[in-house]
């Protein structure tokens, strides 16, 4: 992978860019947007160009032993540090900064990749914050984070910071199309994505996504029709299945929000909210918003470990009152 | 690949590269071991990304070629396997099989491209040592070495410097310092640089079995060779500034008393018995007539021992924890012994008439 | 291996001292304790004093009433601490286990068969060395011991075998068992049982469903049968100090502030007992009351204040879990006496400063009596909540512990 195939972070990349090409390369940076807006991707890019074998202008080969080697976690001075469990830990920082201490070939650069910095322990931060204090030569260190403000203000002020910003939702689709996406599919992920192509690949080859969203559609038209409910709630046995469930329920509602206001733009979907609610020239802001409420009220109630099966029907019988019912 | 190999090299082989590997890695294929077609013989390599093990065993190559297979696993079988030939060839996707007689196993492998790179340093500024002089030097420096990182990272490693005609390692971890050189026929310039102290005990384990063979050390900037009877250990070097230790090395002695040491050791010895269950303390109270060491913990006991010696200078009262003070004990044991002092709370030094060249510097506790 | 066991109390203590210090005192009725003006109480009083009714805790100004005579002295502490280590010292000479109750009582365990014998040779030790009375009660546990010694008094010894027990300790009321205060003893009036007989002749299920889990025990008593061992002075173990706080606290910083404190409570005491700890604990508890506790245990024994801390604040950083807390507790253990210090080469000015302040603020926390000297992270709390005590909580005396005041 080239840094052109990085969608949308034109700006990002040509900072990276611009620091290969002079020479100048920082000693530490934070790539802000972390995995979502692909820092990820970026940073091993950036890593492979350092150390790459035949780098064409700023752009790594991808096949040589080193680019190889990044790619397999295999290359001596590239390591790349993930969470253990929940934090990065004091013992993890440890044996990357011993790694960095050790000599390397000629020539090559030490990279070092924090995947979720935001997890850092306070302990793991303050050793890095050593460390960054005291630069040591082709050495870089790369946190991914969502947030600066995760991270301690004495770090951040140490680091090069570089933002990757949300993608777009046509080059989201059209790079979901490319991948091979059904357009219908892609159409929705573009905006569900939340600017986050890796996301929409993930909810595009997520089937049970696709099957809640489905049922989604089926429990709002039984809520119009005024079916029995009865049945459906056992569907749902997962406590995260059930939260996404309400997810998409809100989903509906706000676009029919969004609707009612007449800001037709920026709906996710409107070709479903139409299917969904087929009273789409009424204006019902109120309601709406009584709604979002009743779903954030039972995802919360969720959230706090209540009785699923409980929770879901209470769901119901309030959406159908709330809504459905004059 | 395809060769046929004999059990008891490949066994040789594997039981030297199997050190340096990590039992578990973030890196899956660091587990293994890359066996490699080279000159007519197999290669065998293993690494943890910081030092690297090669030998090399004779082999009938049938068809050239690299695989990497988990080194545990591959050891416990040829370990079993009967005295003879063994074959080895790859399958499709890294599969190897192992075929002996009528049998046949197969194991799964890792990608050899992916298998991390052997540094191998050119061999241009090099000094070569004999095994035995290697040892003694290791042996009686590598303990004193930092165990943790946490306050110099240098401090893990031993300094080693190569001088005209003199070869030097010493090591600190802020509580003592033991330093040792020896002659050489080094003639190039002067250099140093720090080896993690354990790829020091490793060479001086590989060192052991090679009698008569020198030791060469190959060195770059950035990584060290040791060519061991032609096993290869390349290792990466501590990429931070050693403390100047020289200047710590005290200008004069208040007191100095020269003692048998067999006798004052195995005195020590005993008293440091005491302390381990409390108080953490042996004190020694140098005079004209010797050195009475005693020590006490309120729930073992007591225990009073004299040693006669020869005093120089003033008295001396200073306390140890017994620990440091026998590991630079043993370094000369069996030769005549020299204890100097510079106060009781202040640097101490064991040195031998019989083992020149060799310092052992350790503070003592406070008073 | 069995024992028998002595229960030695020093008759009216203070008093006998003081006759014995003051010849001029003897034959007289002496009350040691405060004075009736500041509303204070008898401590002790001679036997001469009790012949007008004067008792223990009794106010002094009705003990003044009842025997106006009486010589009321206020008493020299100190040195009744000292007579007291003189008379242990001698006690410990013949004990196979001693267990300090109070300055002025003490079980001694001797070899089973020997107790009588002890005895004597106990009581007439501490007279003819330290011209004190002392009353020895022999049995073969600590309950039977106290009754015996009760029936010694003033001035003798009195053994108790178990085969007495129906009919010595049977016809006592109730109240004489340990452990049977004012509450329990009006329970058991209440079911109409007012002798250790009685007692004695109810069923453990009975007492149990009556006292809970203290009515089997109780009923065992009654009986004569006691199982409880000696205390005997054991080695500090460990030394702990924990704060609940007086509202569940959300805010990390400010527990990380009160582990300061806390580190500090505990370094002083193991500085003052001349010890070093190899373990740190921390302790947690959350709002639901769940806890938690963490250790550390280090390669060099510490007992500076922010050695202590360091690690309980690591502890915390990597094990806090969700606020808000409750509780939180530093303990020091695995303890070690007679440490030195090793010299480090690489130690900074930091290491060489922080045990300096250390002894400071513990020079100037003996002068005034109370901690005057704080880290400066614990101003983040509230002035009542830098003062700590283990467990038993302190009050805050008002004055601001910041910067050195003398009083």
């Amino acid at each position: 992978m080239s840094f052109g195939d990085i969608l949308g972070q034109e700006k990002a990349i040509e900072v990276l860019t611009r620091a290969l090409l002079s020479g100048s390369v920082a000693h530490a940076y934070i790539f802000q947007g972390g995995a979502d807006y692909q820092a990820d991707i970026a940073a091993r890019n950036f890593a492979k160009a350092l150390n790459c074998k035949s780098v064409r202008r700023t752009d790594p080969c991808g096949a040589c032993e080193s680019c190889l080697k990044i790619d397999a976690g295999t290359h001596p001075y590239v390591i790349e540090v993930m969470p253990h469990g929940m934090s990065i830990k004091m013992e993890q920082v440890k044996k990357v900064l011993r790694a960095s201490s050790l000599s390397a070939e000629q020539g090559a650069w030490k990279v070092f990749i924090f995947h979720e910095a935001n997890t850092l322990t306070t302990e793991a931060s303050n050793s890095l914050l050593k460390t960054f204090e005291e630069p040591a030569g082709r050495t870089v260190f790369i946190l991914l984070v969502n947030d600066t403000s995760t991270l301690l203000p004495t770090i951040v002020s140490r680091c090069q910071v570089v933002t990757f910003v949300p993608v777009g939702a046509e080059k989201i689709r059209s790079f979901l199309v490319s991948a091979g996406i059904p357009e219908e599919r892609a159409g929705l992920l573009s905006t569900l994505a939340l600017g986050s192509p890796k996301r929409a690949l993930l909810m595009a080859q997520d089937e049970e996504f696709w099957a809640l969203r489905q049922y989604a559609r089926e429990i709002m038209e039984s809520l119009r029709r005024g079916d029995d409910l009865a049945g459906y709630d056992e569907i749902v046995q997962d406590r995260n299945r059930a939260l996404e469930l309400l997810g998409v329920l809100a989903e509906y509602f706000r676009d029919r929000l969004v609707l009612s206001l007449g800001v037709q733009d920026v709906m996710y979907n409107p070709e479903e909210v139409q299917a969904v609610f087929c009273d789409c020239e009424r204006q019902n802001t109120a309601k709406c918003l009584a709604c979002l409420d009743i779903i954030e009220s039972i995802r919360r109630a969720i959230s706090a470990n209540a009785n699923l099966r409980l929770a879901l029907t209470v769901l119901f019988i309030k959406l159908r009152r709330a809504w459905f019912e004059d | 690949m395809n060769i046929q190999v004999a059990q008891s090299s490949l066994l040789w082989g594997l039981n030297i590269v199997s050190r340096v590997v990590p039992s578990s890695s973030p890196m899956p294929i660091l587990t293994g071991v890359l066996i490699e077609t080279w000159k007519g013989a197999a290669r065998l390599t293993a690494t943890d990304l910081e030092s690297a093990v090669q030998c090399t065993i004779p082999a009938r190559i049938m068809q050239e070629g690299a695989a990497v297979l988990p080194l545990k696993l591959f050891a416990e079988l040829v370990r079993r396997l009967p005295p003879q030939d063994i074959t080895l060839s790859l399958r499709e996707n890294e599969m190897v099989a192992i075929t002996w007689e009528k049998a046949q196993y197969n194991l799964n492998g890792f990608k050899p491209d992916e298998f991390p790179k052997m540094m191998m340093v050119e061999r241009e500024r090099g000094v070569e040592v004999p095994a035995d002089t290697l040892i003694e030097m290791i042996k009686s420096t590598v303990y004193a070495a930092a165990s943790s990182e946490d306050r110099n990272i240098s401090l893990t490693g031993v300094l080693v410097q190569v001088k005209q005609g003199k070869l030097t390692m010493a090591t600190c971890d802020g509580i003592r310092i033991a330093c040792i050189s020896r002659d050489t026929d080094y003639g190039g310039q002067s250099y140093e640089f720090i080896v993690p102290a354990k790829v020091m005990q490793e060479v001086a384990r590989l060192s052991s079995g090679v009698d008569d063979t020198p030791v060469k050390i190959f060195f770059t900037e950035n990584q060290v060779l040791f060519d061991i009877n032609s096993v290869l250990l390349a290792s990466r070097l501590i990429d931070a500034k050693f403390p100047d230790y020289q200047q710590i090395i005290p200008n004069r002695y208040y007191t100095s008393m020269a003692l048998d040491s067999n006798e004052f050791f195995s005195a020590c010895e005993r008293a440091a018995l005491v302390p381990r269950e409390g108080a953490n303390y042996i004190r020694l109270q140098f005079s004209a007539s010797g050195v009475v060491i005693t020590s006490a913990a309120s729930s073992v006991g007591t225990v009073y021992e004299e040693v006669p010696g020869v005093l120089t200078g003033e008295p001396l009262d200073i306390s140890f924890n017994p620990r440091f003070l026998l590991d630079g004990l043993k370094v000369v044991l069996g030769k005549p012994l020299v204890f100097d002092g510079t106060g009781p709370s202040s640097i101490a030094c064991i040195s031998s008439p019989e083992f020149r060249d060799f310092f052992y510097l350790v503070l003592p506790l406070r008073r | 291996m069995e024992y028998d066991i002595l229960l030695c109390d020093l008759d009216a203590f203070f008093a006998s001292v003081e006759q014995r210090d003051n010849p001029e005192l003897r034959d007289k009725p002496v009350i040691v304790g405060g004075r009736p003006e500041h509303r204070g109480v008898v401590s002790t009083c001679s036997y001469q004093a009790r012949a007008f009714g004067v008792r223990s805790a009794m106010p002094m100004s009705q003990a003044m009433r009842l025997c106006p005579q009486a010589v009321v002295l206020a008493g020299d502490m100190r040195k009744y601490q000292e007579v007291s280590r003189q008379v242990t010292k001698i006690y410990a000479h013949y004990a196979c286990a001693l267990e300090i109750v109070s300055i002025d009582e003490a079980y001694v365990a001797v070899p089973r068969g020997l107790g009588q014998e002890m005895g004597c040779l106990i009581r007439s030790r501490v007279r003819n060395e330290l011209q004190l009375p002392v009353s020895v009660g022999v049995s073969v546990n600590k309950l039977l011991a106290k009754i015996a010694c009760g029936l010694a008094k003033p001035d003798g010894i009195r053994c108790l075998l178990p085969g007495q027990v129906e009919e010595v300790l049977w016809p006592m009321p109730v109240e004489t068992l340990p452990g049977v205060g004012p509450n329990t003893a009006k329970r058991l009036h209440d079911a109409g049982i007012r002798t250790i007989s009685q007692l004695a002749q109810c069923s453990p299920d009975h007492l149990q469903a009556k006292l809970g889990k203290f009515g089997p025990v109780l009923y065992m008593y009654a009986h004569g049968i006691d199982e409880r061992p000696l205390e005997t002075e054991r080695e500090v173990k460990s030394v702990s100090e924990e704060i609940t706080f007086p509202e569940d606290k959300h805010d990390p910083a400010e527990v990380i502030a009160t582990l300061a404190l806390l580190s500090e409570e505990v370094g002083f005491r193991l500085r003052k007992h001349g010890l070093w700890a190899k373990t740190v604990t921390l302790k947690l508890r959350f709002s639901d009351f769940s806890t938690i506790t963490r250790s550390k245990t280090l390669s060099e024994p510490v007992n500076t204040d922010s050695t202590i801390y360091h690690v309980a604040r690591q502890l915390f950083v990597e094990h806090k879990g969700r606020p808000p807390w409750r509780l939180a507790g530093v303990q020091a253990s695995n303890l070690v006496r007679d440490h030195l210090n090793q010299l480090n080469m690489l130690h900074g000015p930091d290491e060489v400063r922080e045990e300096r302040i250390s002894r400071a603020a513990d020079e100037l926390r003996k002068k005034y009596g109370r901690p005057v000297l704080h880290r400066a992270g614990t101003v983040l709390l509230a002035k009542g909540e830098r003062f700590v005590s283990g467990g038993k909580s302190k009050k805050p005396d008002g004055l601001s512990p910041c910067h050195v005041k003398p009083s």
